[in-house]
């Protein structure tokens, strides 16, 4: 029966295939059906819903943009101000005076003396701009709260939806086994 | 005027054209609404899928390789999002809403409207309309998606049967019998 079935489709789909006499009936029986659900089946798409999709279609395309290329701005500038300040602070650290050689100790000390009330100064003024990046930080992660969650709840449905675009299973799975 | 090869436009796109996907959708857009309509059932599902659909072709087509015929790829993909749904719909409990459409199109809200009976020729094919889309979910799941991948994929049975990795003639008894199951129920409708 299956090789039979097997004639008709390849038949159906084309291919010269000899078919018998009941199995051209069932053929032309399968074409006959298909023909009168044709029109039946077709269904007119909403203007509305094809607007909606040209859009998201448009969005997709378009490059990051107002609040978001915003946001882009601003954390790309913490992030260099931080390290900025961090560079800073570091060069200001080293040498360690201690560890010096004792001909040039004198002079390290003498600059030491020199750099130590403003190291202090600096340090005050590295913490007040540290506490004013993270202030900048958390602000602009408050006001484009939702849009971040939305960007990473995007990025997470992307992949979720590549995962099943490329692992999914056959679709003998809605097939019931026999 | 001469309709551009679909080479060239799969091309514009891969190379993020938006008139080229202004194109695709005009080609493929309404067979796809149709078929996720007739799939989920409601117009609600039919607009998500193909919205989604569509942001997955932006995002995917750069590995289509143009070895194949695009039409089955597109309809391949389609048919696991659908697949994916009615999954996902299963193991979901099911919530009322206004917005979203019962079997035949119709939501809750269009219902709770009573604009009583509709005697107009529209009436009467969307009634058929209705008719159909109950018929169809009657169908299993498998074969309902064969019968419409057949008409709106515009698939051959090889095709459908590569899908569903499925042999072929079971591809064609499923369907044969699909098929009369739907001119049984459409037919009783119409004597009912």
């Amino acid at each position: 029966m299956d090789e039979q079935f097997d004639n008709i489709a390849r038949y159906l789909d084309g291919e010269q295939v000899e078919l018998t006499d009941e199995q051209r009936r069932l053929a032309d029986e399968i074409r006959a059906d298909e023909a009168s659900l044709s029109g039946a089946l077709d269904v007119e798409m909403p203007a509305r819903a094809m607007r909606n999709v040209r859009r998201r279609i448009a969005d997709e395309l378009a490059p990051p943009r107002g609040r978001r290329r915003l946001f882009y701005r601003v954390a790309t500038s913490a992030a260099i101000a931080a390290s900025i300040l961090l560079a800073t602070a570091l060069l200001l650290r080293l040498p360690n005076p201690t560890q010096t050689n004792p001909e040039t100790r004198h002079g390290a000390l003498a600059a030491v003396e020199f750099i130590e009330p403003l190291q202090d100064q600096t340090d005050i003024e590295i913490a007040l701009l540290a506490g004013d990046v993270e202030r900048l930080e958390q602000e602009v992660l408050l006001d484009s709260g939702p849009e971040v969650e939305e960007m990473e709840l995007e990025s997470l449905e992307r992949d979720v939806d590549e995962f099943w675009l490329d692992q999914a299973a056959p679709m003998e799975v809605l097939l019931p086994s026999s | 005027m001469e309709l551009q090869p679909l080479r060239e436009i799969i091309a514009a796109a891969q190379s993020g054209s938006a008139e080229a996907y202004d194109v695709l959708m005009d080609r493929y857009g309404r067979r796809l609404y149709g078929y996720f309509f007739r799939a989920t059932g409601n117009h609600h599902d039919a607009e998500d899928l193909l919205g989604e659909l569509m942001l997955r072709l932006v995002r995917r087509l750069e590995s289509y390789d143009d070895r194949g015929r695009f039409e089955p790829w597109l309809f391949r993909i389609a048919a696991n999002m659908v697949r994916d749904r009615i999954r996902r719909v299963k193991t979901r409990p099911r919530m009322a809403s206004l917005s979203v459409e019962e079997d035949g199109g119709l939501s809750l809200g269009d219902k709770l409207a009573g604009d009583g009976p509709r005697v107009d020729a529209n009436a009467l094919a969307a009634e058929l309309s209705e008719d159909l889309q109950r018929a169809l979910n009657r169908l299993d799941d498998a074969t309902r998606q064969m019968i419409l991948l057949r008409h709106f994929g515009e698939m051959s049975f090889k095709e459908i049967a590569n899908v569903f990795n499925a042999p072929l003639g079971t591809v064609l008894a499923r369907v044969h019998r699909g098929l009369k199951s739907l001119r049984e129920i459409m037919g009783s409708s119409d004597n009912g």
